[in-house]
């Protein structure tokens, strides 16, 4: 198999911005530039630049209303994620042999992170494993199981922690795929009384971990 | 200055001179299409109420040609229920999931 990098996105260069009368949260990763948005749900729009095709930014309408949705002890928990947000890179490759596309995140190691792992002994390039997404139980028989059924998580080992996404049949399930990925990781956040897979929790515990709730609602007053 | 729009409903909306000042410095692609915005919200295809926001009203419009920027685009407009604010506006290519509740037109 020969993956070709496909993507790379960086966040070193976001910028943000709040309206406080519209409560509209809009990110920039990089100075604002004509796009076009992929709605997620009625609230998120992921903003996609068309020349190049690159990842453009995003909007948040109702940021207060659904910030403090998604965890009310925001300010608390979870101070300096935006900066944090600013060090991870997602790359994108895809393999045409076998049809899989693979995207993975990284954050670039603070000095603290440095010394921790040289002391816990892990070293660049730990082992890592992949799980399907879901459970092949009965939900795989449902819409949002077969959709999801070539979706697979790569997790590190020992820490169990989400490395990437890897999708099987890309050309067949590619899309169908990235929006159960959204869906569920939606549900999650905001139903979290329903059913959810252990690696869907753990992607939307990723996703979320990565923004600075605190600072973003710091920009919100 | 503000402009009142009014909306198949008879609902008003605001589009203030620094609401789209907001809107055009974080969406650039807007800034020939303020006619689009004002037309979408006077007659849209659809209005909703958000799915996790019920007090927001969404206007889409489907667009068969943008130039500049493509073909069968959904414009949608977010506007406050409240105080009839546009907070935002923006070329949509694909939605993923429903725009929220259906308000109008009704079934």
């Amino acid at each position: 198999m020969a993956f070709q990098l496909v993507q790379e996105f960086k966040f070193e260069k976001l910028q943000y911005s709040y309206d406080p009368r519209g409560d509209v949260l809009d990110i920039s990763f990089g100075p604002p530039a004509p796009a076009i948005a992929l709605q997620v749900e009625d609230w998120l729009a992921v903003r996609v630049r068309l020349n190049p095709p690159s990842l453009q930014g995003m909007t948040i309408v109702g940021f207060k209303k659904i910030s403090e949705r998604i965890n009310r002890y925001a300010a608390k928990e979870l101070p300096k994620r935006m900066r944090r947000l600013a060090r991870v890179k997602i790359s994108i490759a895809y393999d045409d042999q076998s049809d899989t596309l693979v995207m993975r995140w990284e954050e670039k190691t603070t000095f603290l992170h440095k010394l921790l792992n040289k002391l816990s002994f892990q070293r660049p390039g730990s082992p890592s494993v992949f799980e399907p997404l879901i459970r092949q139980t009965g939900s795989a028989t449902s819409a949002v199981g077969q959709t999801l059924a070539n979706v697979y998580v790569e997790k590190t080992v020992p820490f169990n922690e989400i490395a990437g996404i890897k999708i099987l049949q890309y050309t067949k399930c590619g899309e169908a795929a990235v929006e159960g990925i959204f869906g569920a990781i939606i549900d999650t956040i905001f139903e979290p009384s329903r059913e959810q897979d252990e690696n869907v929790h753990l992607i939307a515990n990723a996703v979320v971990a990565r923004l600075d709730w605190r600072k973003l609602a710091a920009a919100a007053v | 200055m503000e402009e009142t729009i009014s909306d198949p409903t008879g609902f008003q909306a605001v589009l203030t001179d620094d609401c789209w000042r907001h809107i055009i410095s974080h969406h650039p692609e807007m800034h020939p299409f303020k006619e689009f915005v004002t037309e979408t919200i006077r007659q849209p295809d659809g209005i909703y109420s958000g799915k996790r926001d019920p007090a927001r009203r969404i206007y889409r419009k489907k667009f068969s040609h943008v130039p500049g920027l493509g073909d069968s685009l959904d414009l949608l407009v977010f506007v406050g229920n409240v105080d009839g604010y546009v907070a935002t506006a923006y070329f949509a290519g694909y939605s993923i999931r429903m725009l929220g509740v259906l308000r109008w037109p009704s079934n």
